[in-house]
Parts: C-alpha cells; sequence; structure tokens
C-alpha cells in the first residue's frame, strides 16, 4: 500500500529549512505545491493549538480531504510538521522525537545558523530511515 | 446582534416574502413598455415598503406591528422553475458579470493585504455574493415542497384602451395560463384576484377610465378593484423621476442564446427606463403598491391563518388527534414509499399545514411557524417523503434563528436538512447548498467566522451535478470562505491564502479568468518571500498565465521571470516553464523589449575588467619574462623623463582626476569577465551576449551622433544596435579614410557579441569586449543578451564596496569600486604591434632564413620614428624592401650572390657599431603609417642569420 508523507520543518519565522516527500507514493509534481499549501495553512491552526498544550507533539491539528497534518514544536518554537494519510499516532509521535534529536544535533553544528536551511545529506539520510522505520 | 439586522434577515426577508401573482393583456403591457419597463419591473421597486407600520393579529390575541414589508412580484409564466441547465448557465453569467464590479470594489493594489482586509470589511466583496446567493435562490425557487412559492394574490391588469375590459380580466384568468405548480395541484388554484384597470394619460383623459373603474366596482366589488394611470409625464419633459428601476432589474432567467444576448445589448443603449413618468405617476404606483399590501395582501393572510390554524388545532392538536393520526399514518406506510413526493395536493393536510406555517413565517410570526413546522416534520418523517421533510427542517432552524433560541438546535436543524438534501440526490442536492449557505450565513451572523469558514467549504466540495455551473459554485464559496478567514480575529492569513488559491483554481477551471486572476492576485503578498517555493512558483505561473490569457502581457512576463529560475522544481516543470514564458515572449514583446532576465544567472558583483595592454600575444611564459630583459633592451631607445616629484602638497589634484574614472584608449579593446551560471537542469542557449555601455563624449550634440535623435546614448539597446549599423557601414566601405570619415557618424563604442550555450547547472566565466572608437566618457553599465533567441535580458552591474582582486595577468588594481567601470577613453594614442611571419622553427648552422617583421597600428595615429632593437645583433639583421616581394628561395639565391651578402654584412657591421644593435625604420614607412589604421601594414625583411656558437 502507498502511502503519502511529507515531512517539513519551519523555522520559527516560518519559511521551512527541510523538506522532504517520505512517503512511499510515487512523487506527482502537482503533489508539490499542494502538500505545500496544506502545510502552510495549517500554521494558522498550529499558532493558535500550540498555546492550549504543554505537550511538544500536537497531535493531529488539520486536515485537508483524506490528508492529515501532525506537528510537533520543538521549545525554540521550530516546527516539524508531517502530512500524512495513515493515521498512526505512535508511530508519528516516535518518528517527531527522534527527528527532534537529530535536528538538536544539527544545532550544535557551530557551522550550522540556526533557521539557515538544512542542507546536510547525513540528516536528509537519517530522516529517511527514521520516517521508513516509524511511518 | 439582533437577528433581524443581520444579512442572514436580510436575505432571508427578500427570499420569503408574499408572491404577487401578475397577469396582464397585451395592452397594457405595451402601455408600460413606454417606460422600457414591462409592468412587473415597473412595480417592482415599490415593492420595498420600509415606511409602514401595520398591526398583524395572526393566531393568538395579541397584535404585533410589523414595519417593513416586502413583496415578490412575478409574470404567471414566470411562476416556473428553471430547468438545471438553463439556471446554471444563468448564474455562470451573473458571475461573470460580477466579475469587473469585483475588481472594481479591491480599491488599490491588490498585492497588498491590508487592502483585501479593508474591503473585507467594508462588505463590497460581500455585495456580489449576496447577489450571487439571491440569484442562485431564484433559480430554487418554485418548487412544490415548499409553500412559500404559492402566489397569495393574483394582480390582473387590463388596459383603459382594450375592447371590453370586464370580459377581458375574466379571460385574463383561465387555467391555460395558469403556471404548472397550479396545474399540477400543487397550490389552491383559487387565489384571491384584484381587478387593476391601467390607464395611459397620453390616450385621454382620466375620465372615460373612470367609467370603466365604476362597471367594474359594480362586478369585482369594490375591495377588490383598483385603477392606476401611468404616463403623464413626456420622453422630453424636464423632471424626470428618479431613476429606481435600473439597479432592481431582475434578468429573467432564460437559455442565454446569441439572440437574447444582443437584444439586451440593445437594451442597455436605449434611454433610462421611466422617462414618461412624472413624479405624481411615481407617487401614485407607490400608494398603490401600499395600499395592495396593507388592504389586500396583509389581512388575506392573517385572515388565512386564523382559518387554517383552527382548522389544525381541531384536527391535529391534542392527544386525541395525535394518536388517530399516528395510527391512520401506519396504516399507509406501504404505499408512501412509492410515490412520496407528488401525494400532497393542496388540499391535503399537510399542504395546508404547511401554508399555514409558510405565511406565519411571512407575516414573522416565528411561533406560529415553528409549532407547526414541528408538526409538519413528524409527520414528513413518518411518510418518508424526504424531501419535504428536509424542506421543513429547513424551515425549522431558520425559524430558531429568528426566534434568536437555541443555537444548536437551530444548526442541528439546518444539518439534518442538508443531509437529507444531499441523501435526495439529483436536482434536490441544490437545496443542500442552499441550507449551506443559510447555516454559514448564520455562522456569519454570529461572528463565529472560522465554523462559517468550513461550512463554506462543505458547500463548495458538496458534488452537484451542473457542469460548468458546480465548479463555478464551488469557487464562488471557497472565496468566501477563504474572507471568513480573513474576519477571524487574528486573521488567518495562511487559510486564507490557501482557499483563495483552491477558488482561483475552480475559477481557471471554469474559464472565469477575471475572478481567478483577481483572486490569485490579492493571496500574492502571503506567499511571497517566505520560502515556501512550489507555493509562490503556482500562484506565479497562474498570474501569468491568465494576464496572458486577459491580454496583460507585461503582469504576464513580470510572473513568468519570477518562475524561469526555478531550481527546485523537477525538469518537467523547469522546461515546462521556461517553454511557456519563451512562447508569450515570442508572441507579445518579442526582443524590443528588454527585460531584467534573471536567466542565466549572472554574478554581478564579480566582473573584472582586463586591459589590452599585455606585452606579447604568445605564450604566458612569453609574457611572464622578467623586466630586466626588456629594461635592458630598451635602454638607450627611450628617452629618459625626469619624472617631475609630486609632494604631498600638489599630489591631491591630479590624484582626484586619476581616482575618478579608469582610462582607456579609444580603439582599444577592454574585457570585462563577467560570471555566467545556469540554475536550471536543463540546458539553455544564450546568444548575442555583449555589454552594454553609456557613452558621453562631452559634447552637446550627442543625440545626433548616433544618428537616432529620439534614442540618447543613455538607452543601452540602442545603443548597441546602431553601433552593429555604424559597424556593417565602416566594414562596407573599408576604402574610408579619416578625413572622410564624418565625425558625427562614427561610432563610439564596438560591442562585439557572444554566444554560448550552459550545459545543465554549468558555471562559466566569459570575456566580453567593449571597444571605445572615440574619447569621451565611457562607463560599462551591464550585460545584454538573447535567451534561447527570443527573450532579450539585461542586467546591470551592481558594483559596491570594495573588492580584493587578484591581479592576474593584466588585470589593473581598482581605483574606485563604484567607478570600476567607468572609463576615461582618451584620444587615440600610437599603438604599435608587431608579429613575425615565418619563423622557422629549426635552422641549420649558417642557414639564412627570410622572416617578415609586421609592423600594425592600428590606431588613428601615426607612429614616428620607430626603431628596432635587438638584444642578438649578430643572429638578426634588417633586410632591405625590396626583399618583400620575393619568394623565399629566390630571395634567399639574390643573397647567395656575392655583393649582396658583402653589403648586409657592411651594414650590419655599421648598425652594431654605431647603435648598439638599433635599427631605425626610414621615414617611407612613417609615412605610410599616417594613413588610417585599417590599411597600414607595413613589412620589413629580416634575415635571421645564425652563427653557431
Amino acid at each position: 500500500m502507498s502511502s503519502t508523507a511529507c515531512f517539513v520543518i519551519v523555522s520559527r519565522n516560518d519559511s521551512p529549512i527541510y523538506e522532504s516527500e517520505v512517503g512511499t507514493a510515487p512523487k506527482k509534481d502537482e503533489a508539490a505545491h499542494l502538500h505545500q499549501f496544506i502545510l502552510h495553512a495549517s500554521l494558522d491552526i498550529v499558532q493558535d493549538v500550540v498555546w492550549n498544550t504543554n505537550n511538544m507533539f500536537l497531535k493531529l491539528v488539520d486536515k485537508f480531504n483524506d490528508l492529515l497534518v501532525s506537528v510537533y514544536v520543538t521549545a525554540g518554537h521550530t516546527r516539524l510538521m508531517l502530512l500524512h494519510d495513515s493515521r498512526n499516532e505512535d508511530g508519528i509521535k516516535n518518528f517527531f522525537q527522534e527527528v527532534h534529536e537529530l535536528y538538536i544535533k544539527m544545532l550544535l553544528n557551530p557551522l550550522y545558523v540556526p533557521g539557515s536551511r538544512i542542507t546536510s545529506p547525513f540528516f536528509d539520510t537519517r530522516v529517511r530511515a527514521l520516517a521508513r522505520k516509524y511511518l | 446582534m439582533e437577528p433581524a439586522g443581520t444579512a442572514l434577515a436580510h436575505l432571508m426577508r427578500q427570499r420569503m416574502c408574499p408572491l404577487v401573482m401578475l397577469m396582464a393583456t397585451p395592452r397594457a403591457e405595451q402601455t408600460s413598455r413606454k417606460n422600457e419597463l414591462g409592468i412587473v419591473e415597473l412595480l417592482r421597486p415599490f415593492c420595498v415598503l420600509d415606511q409602514i407600520d401595520v398591526p398583524v393579529r395572526t393566531a393568538s390575541e395579541l397584535p404585533y406591528r410589523l414595519q417593513d414589508f416586502e413583496l415578490r412580484m412575478f409574470y404567471a409564466a414566470d411562476i416556473a422553475q428553471p430547468s438545471s441547465e438553463v439556471a446554471e448557465d444563468y448564474l455562470v453569467e451573473c458571475v461573470g458579470n460580477a466579475s469587473d464590479e469585483a475588481a472594481a470594489a479591491l480599491k488599490g493594489d491588490p498585492k497588498e493585504i491590508e487592502v483585501v482586509k479593508e474591503m473585507v470589511e467594508s462588505e463590497t466583496q460581500t455585495s456580489w455574493f449576496q447577489k450571487y446567493c439571491r440569484d442562485y435562490m431564484r433559480t430554487l425557487a418554485f418548487s412544490e415542497h415548499e409553500a412559500i412559492d404559492h402566489p397569495v394574490l393574483c394582480l390582473l391588469i387590463v388596459s383603459s384602451k382594450d375592447e371590453y375590459p370586464l370580459s377581458r380580466f375574466v379571460d385574463l384568468y383561465n387555467p391555460d395560463s395558469m403556471p404548472a405548480l397550479m396545474k399540477d395541484g400543487a397550490t389552491d388554484p383559487n387565489v384571491l384576484k384584484h381587478f387593476v384597470l391601467l390607464h395611459d394619460i397620453q390616450d385621454g383623459p382620466l375620465e372615460e377610465a373612470n367609467t370603466i373603474f365604476m362597471e367594474m366596482q359594480n362586478t369585482f366589488g369594490v375591495n377588490n378593484c383598483g385603477i392606476l394611470s401611468i404616463n403623464s409625464g413626456s420622453v422630453d419633459s424636464d423632471l424626470p423621476p428618479d431613476d429606481v428601476w435600473t439597479g432592481i432589474i431582475l434578468q429573467p432567467i432564460v437559455a442565454s442564446s446569441v439572440e437574447s444576448k444582443q437584444v439586451g445589448d440593445a437594451k442597455v443603449s436605449k434611454k433610462r427606463p421611466g422617462l414618461c413618468l412624472n413624479k405624481s405617476d411615481v407617487a401614485e404606483i407607490s400608494d398603490f403598491v401600499v395600499d395592495l399590501t396593507l388592504k389586500q395582501i396583509i389581512p388575506h393572510m392573517e385572515q388565512k391563518i386564523r382559518m387554517l390554524n383552527q382548522q389544525v388545532s381541531a384536527t391535529r392538536r391534542g392527544l386525541k388527534n395525535q394518536l388517530k393520526n399516528l395510527w391512520w399514518r401506519k396504516g399507509k406506510e406501504e404505499t408512501s414509499d412509492v410515490q412520496a413526493g407528488g401525494q400532497y395536493t393542496f388540499s391535503s393536510m399537510e399542504s395546508q399545514i404547511r401554508v399555514l406555517a409558510d405565511y406565519a413565517f411571512m407575516l414573522r410570526d416565528y411561533d406560529l411557524a415553528l409549532q407547526n413546522y414541528r408538526l409538519l416534520s413528524s409527520d414528513y418523517k413518518t411518510d418518508k417523503a424526504w424531501k419535504r421533510y428536509a424542506g421543513v427542517q429547513e424551515m425549522i432552524g431558520l425559524c430558531l434563528f429568528m426566534m434568536d433560541l437555541s443555537r444548536r438546535e437551530s444548526e442541528i436543524s439546518l444539518e439534518s436538512a442538508h443531509n437529507v438534501y444531499q441523501k435526495c440526490g439529483g436536482f434536490t442536492t441544490k437545496y443542500a447548498t442552499r441550507t449551506l449557505i443559510w447555516l454559514s450565513e448564520m455562522h456569519k451572523a454570529r461572528g463565529h467566522f472560522r465554523e462559517a469558514a468550513s461550512v463554506l467549504f462543505r458547500a463548495a466540495m458538496l458534488k452537484v451535478d451542473g457542469g460548468q455551473g458546480m465548479s463555478l459554485r464551488a469557487g464562488v464559496f471557497l472565496e468566501q470562505s477563504a474572507y471568513c478567514y480573513l474576519s477571524v480575529s487574528p486573521p488567518m492569513l495562511r487559510k486564507f491564502g490557501f482557499h483563495m488559491v483552491l477558488a482561483g483554481n475552480r475559477y481557471t477551471v471554469c474559464s472565469q479568468r477575471k475572478h481567478a486572476l483577481r483572486v490569485y492576485r490579492s493571496v500574492l503578498s502571503i506567499f511571497e518571500g517566505q520560502g515556501w517555493k512550489y507555493i509562490s512558483d503556482h500562484v506565479h505561473f497562474h498570474i501569468g498565465r491568465l494576464s496572458h490569457f486577459l491580454g496583460n502581457h507585461d503582469v504576464a512576463i513580470f510572473h513568468f521571470m519570477k518562475l524561469v529560475t526555478c531550481s527546485h522544481q523537477s525538469v518537467a516543470n523547469q522546461s515546462n516553464f521556461l517553454r511557456e514564458f519563451l512562447y508569450i515572449v515570442e508572441n507579445t514583446v518579442g526582443k524590443d523589449q528588454v527585460l531584467e532576465l534573471e536567466l542565466p544567472i549572472i554574478n554581478t558583483e564579480r566582473v573584472h575588467v582586463h586591459f589590452e595592454d599585455h606585452r606579447t600575444y604568445s605564450s604566458s611564459s612569453a609574457a611572464a619574462e622578467a623586466e630586466s630583459v626588456w629594461s635592458a633592451l630598451e635602454e638607450g631607445l627611450t628617452p629618459s623623463v625626469a619624472v617631475p616629484l609630486h609632494t604631498w602638497l600638489d599630489a591631491p589634484k591630479s590624484l582626484a582626476l586619476a581616482i575618478d574614472f579608469n582610462v582607456c584608449i579609444a580603439g582599444e579593446e577592454i574585457g570585462v569577465d563577467v560570471e555566467f551560471s545556469n540554475p536550471l537542469q536543463i540546458p539553455i542557449d544564450v546568444s548575442s551576449v555583449s555589454l552594454t555601455c553609456e557613452f558621453d563624449d562631452g559634447n552637446s550634440n550627442k543625440p545626433e551622433f548616433l544618428g537616432k535623435p529620439c534614442r540618447a546614448d543613455t538607452t543601452q539597446g540602442a545603443l548597441d544596435s546602431s553601433e552593429d549599423q555604424s559597424l556593417n557601414h565602416i566594414e562596407d566601405n573599408p576604402g574610408l579614410s579619416s578625413g572622410a570619415m564624418d565625425v558625427d557618424s562614427a561610432p563610439t563604442v564596438h560591442l562585439p557579441e557572444e554566444v554560448f550555450q550552459l550545459q545543465a547547472g554549468e558555471r562559466t566565466v566569459v570575456r566580453l569586449k567593449a571597444k571605445p572608437l572615440r574619447e569621451g566618457i565611457m562607463k560599462v553599465i551591464g550585460v545584454r543578451w538573447l535567451l534561447a533567441g527570443i527573450a532579450a535580458g539585461h542586467r546591470d552591474f551592481t558594483i559596491s564596496g570594495p573588492q580584493i582582486t587578484k591581479s592576474k595577468t593584466g588585470a589593473r588594481s581598482i581605483p574606485s569600486p563604484i567607478q570600476r567601470l567607468k572609463f576615461h577613453v582618451l584620444k587615440h594614442t600610437p599603438r604599435l604591434e608587431v608579429s613575425m611571419h615565418e619563423l622557422p622553427t629549426k635552422v641549420n648552422t649558417g642557414e639564412l632564413h627570410r622572416i617578415v617583421l609586421e609592423l600594425y597600428n592600428p590606431s588613428k595615429m601615426s607612429v614616428k620614428r620607430i626603431k628596432f632593437k635587438t638584444s642578438h645583433p649578430n643572429v638578426l639583421l634588417v633586410g632591405k624592401a625590396g626583399d618583400l616581394d620575393m619568394e623565399s628561395p629566390s630571395c634567399l639565391e639574390v643573397q647567395a650572390g656575392q655583393e649582396g651578402r658583402h653589403e648586409l654584412k657592411q651594414v650590419d657591421i655599421a648598425e652594431l657599431k654605431n647603435s648598439h644593435s638599433v635599427f631605425s625604420f626610414p621615414e617611407v614607412g612613417d609615412l605610410q603609417r599616417k594613413t588610417p589604421m585599417h590599411t597600414v601594414c607595413v613589412v620589413k625583411f629580416l634575415y635571421l642569420k645564425l652563427t653557431c656558437v
């Protein structure tokens, strides 16, 4: 069964710093912008939800047709957002936690400016591996 | 907010008001047509009564007062539900017509989000949406499952010019002309009738009409008759009444064929309506409608409500009746399933209750209406008459809203109405959309914009078969839902943007391009510069495309230009964008318009200037020869100039001049290294790459000297083209001497063009040349090129701040960062280019070789007193001019003769002794060099004599 999953890290100033399609569904050109649109629009909801809970994992925040958006917010207000079409809350939670760890490691890199685009291929492969593992 | 004051209540009042059926003789219609108005249109503006105060008493004993009231008037023929296709076509046309209005509502640049916000708050935007809703509901009116659209009163109008007016009245009301609803038996055919005599003052005085009127009163009863006289004004009267008609005319919902459109156009060109009326006429019409309402319609409705209420309480209220009803209904359960819709005629109890409830609703006795609707809903439910059930649920929801009772309950009623309507399928699904409109308006009225937005979104996603109309409706509702997100506080801009884009998408699908463009443009600011590249690409792409379709090419090109550098897109998309961009450019502006293109990317910071002042064209090892070797040779040749010593006091003056500009020489090329790179994954062709320059020769008659007065030398494009032309001109006339060459027609700068192809992701440095041909000030401004041979691009160099440049061979240090590309072109200085031909690679001991030394002076100045010095005087000897023409072996043969050789040797020895291997060229050569640079070609003989060391 093919699944759609689009993972994006959004910096605190609302611009995406890392994007990857981690789903197993074949990549489509039209999908790229639709996914971005949905994720971008759900930032509005995240903005509200984030202050209503103590958890970093906000669970499902938004949906568009059959595409769901789960969000995890770090202490620095960086948002890890996942667009997916299968309900698997635990897996998503684990995925977010591990990616958060990776992201913190990324921040420890003195050459990485926080809020800039993550271009490290190492990070990318690790995220993809995590996606395979949990999603 | 009071429910009565909301937009929903307004919409409802317009929709849910008593219907007046109008029937008129052709003669009466003709009378009215003198004003470019049908009778219905004539009366319609006065059907909104807002300055009345009527006591109304319905079922309860307590009267209440109505401050405003409304009527709907339709011809009997129009009282029918239009077919689905016609209705959709009509709606599409409505929206299409509203596109300009909607665009006009956006004051200022829609790119600013503030403008959009302001627009939403001022509700101009919602006005066309309300109009759409109204029209949408009109297309759904006259359904058999509601009593709202049953005529309350029938207005029969006969002209006073008609023969036998009394019998005409009787003829008018015949069953054949009745609307379909009445023929089917869904509506009571015995409606209240009102007989009106229409009199045209232009046909004669009122007296004779009055006699007919008296007759009418005798026949039909005093109260049931009315007289109306119009057209007392004339077309050219000075005081036509205020035009209340133009804005109100309802376009009839008909199939919009080409014919009807032409008629529509013709109508527009005509005079404004109502010209034959004067103010007293208008007042009379107004009074007539008020009278009709107060004395006929409202009392009639009151009476009917009371009557029906009595009947209902007698048969249906109370425990006994309920039980009886229940038992009776169970009995006929089997049959009702099959023919759910058609079984209720006007005389059935259910229809009577519905009429009662609807009348109560129209008279705003919501309490009574609600009671009866509830009674009815349980009946319909047990009967499984789903459409009617949904209709009743819908009304329950509205009643609850108007009574400002349970919010939750009203929402549930509407939701269930929506669900049931949807379940019915087919055309009925449209009523589901209507229900959602009510619901969203209800949320809006209560300030729940987020809920309203989601309801509208659902309305948009509702699958109703309607072809183009469906996606159009989706677009309209999506746009409105976007506005709802904007009204939430704090505004949810991203949701707004997303829904606007969805709306734009739908508009594009149903080719409402103006709407689509407006929608896309208003969200541009939300998405731009945020790093969400796919989103902004999508928006730019659609704006570009729509603008192109609408003929706004500049905007289209502007947006496509932002697209062509999309390195993150897939290869297919990249080539797609590029192709579309080139297509637009090719078909619109072509090569004439120079664009600020960003493909290929040019590193405008890294621009290096190279001067043509190197010592040798040959290998770099030769160029790197130590300076001492040269200085030893130059010794004695160049006069030792006493360098004037500057103190720091007089230094600034000269320094200021020196720093201002670089210096270059007319007629000498300077090279500028420019870095091009291709961000795309597809190869691109770049041609006609050249520098653009500004040239100022300090003369007052600048425009003249380019030969194109309108284009001053500051326009780069013009400069180039005229340059090329002038160049050709010179090439065509090689024999032109400097004296004949007109100063004014001379080109100023020669800019050669380069062509190259950039592979995917390639980065390359290209040396572009500029050759000033006259003295003055030349400023290199930027670079221009032709992308794929179609789109002309231009880019200025932006050089700011000091830069450290590695001094490559010939690269000069930079005087000042800003002025680096500004050159002070000095007049031609003598320049001597020397090349040796026939230089052998291998010689034998004692062998003599002829070598041709070519001296070339590319400048206009003549070079005088040329001297030749060699470090190896016993190897290189200068020969005679006559030897030049001879072939190599034969000249050697001559030299083989004893005499010639001897002579040479003598010269050689003499030179060696006198001037240290310096040879001064004879004056003949000098003279030749005075001729223009192109033709100067001085050739000398040398004999290379290799002595074995």
